[in-house]
């Protein structure tokens, strides 16, 4: 039993790590959130996992308290995540520089036809450049070449 | 073996909230830095489940419990203060 705790402690950690180094080095505030939603809430799960054993094992509780932690824990954090993505869209953040595709710039621009078909390759979507705060001040004209080290955003 | 295990992962969760300390002080824009402070609140909620195990306490996963509900509330107000103004407008979004 303690080997069961101490490995699902051991994961958990392993996500954590994975999830504020994520935070730390990718590039734009999506792709932060991407790292950080996901994996950190699955760290969590396996330290309440733990909890949830150990507490079983010593006779503490009845684990239903732990059983909701989890669950209210995934029920939030794609929520909090979801709504701060699209707080960040809506007040103008710009994607990376060096992003492949923004569907919801076509969307918003009405160029996108059917949303179940693939985009056809005669005019592929760019990558987005919304002018918001952080927006570096000159575009060179040749934006949809591949950016440049100096180029990419942050 | 349960003690020193949890001692290392208490330190694993003090390192990746330094880290997350770190992306918020030097975030870029107001998102990043309310997903940094978010990431902060979850990892103090898996340092307190850590500690319960550690101290043999059933106690302490109510205040994660709480912890876990608060961290939404400040996310989703974070998030309608930072797009309308206001916080409570009536509004769905």
């Amino acid at each position: 039993m303690e080997l069961l705790i101490s490995g699902f402690l051991l994961a958990g950690l392993f996500f954590l790590l994975t999830g504020a180094l994520g935070l730390l080095r990718l590039k734009d505030v999506y792709s932060r959130m991407h790292a950080t939603t996901k994996s950190t809430t699955l760290g969590v799960a396996g330290m309440v996992l733990a909890a949830l054993f150990s507490m079983r094992a010593l006779g503490l509780s009845s684990g239903l308290k732990e059983t909701l932690t989890l669950f209210f824990l995934f029920l939030t954090a794609p929520v909090g995540a979801h709504m701060i993505a699209r707080t960040a869209y809506r007040s103008g953040i710009p994607l990376w520089k060096g992003g492949v595709i923004d569907e919801m710039k076509a969307w918003q621009d009405g160029t996108l036809d059917d949303p179940n078909q693939p985009a056809s390759p005669a005019d592929p979507v760019s990558p987005v450049d919304i002018d918001g705060p952080q927006e570096a001040p000159a575009q060179s004209p040749d934006s949809d070449q591949m950016p440049s080290e100096e180029e990419v955003y942050l | 073996m349960i003690n020193a295990v949890t001692l290392f992962v208490l330190f694993g969760i003090s390192v990746c909230i330094a880290l997350s300390a770190y992306r918020a002080f030097i975030g870029p824009t107001i998102p990043d830095r309310v997903i940094a402070l978010d990431n902060i609140t979850t990892n103090i909620v898996a340092a307190i489940v850590v500690f319960a195990i550690r101290a043999e306490q059933a106690m302490y996963i109510d205040a994660a419990l709480v912890i876990t509900l608060l961290s939404f509330l400040t996310t989703v107000s974070l998030a309608k203060y930072l797009l309308s103004g206001t916080v409570i407008d009536g509004t769905a979004y």
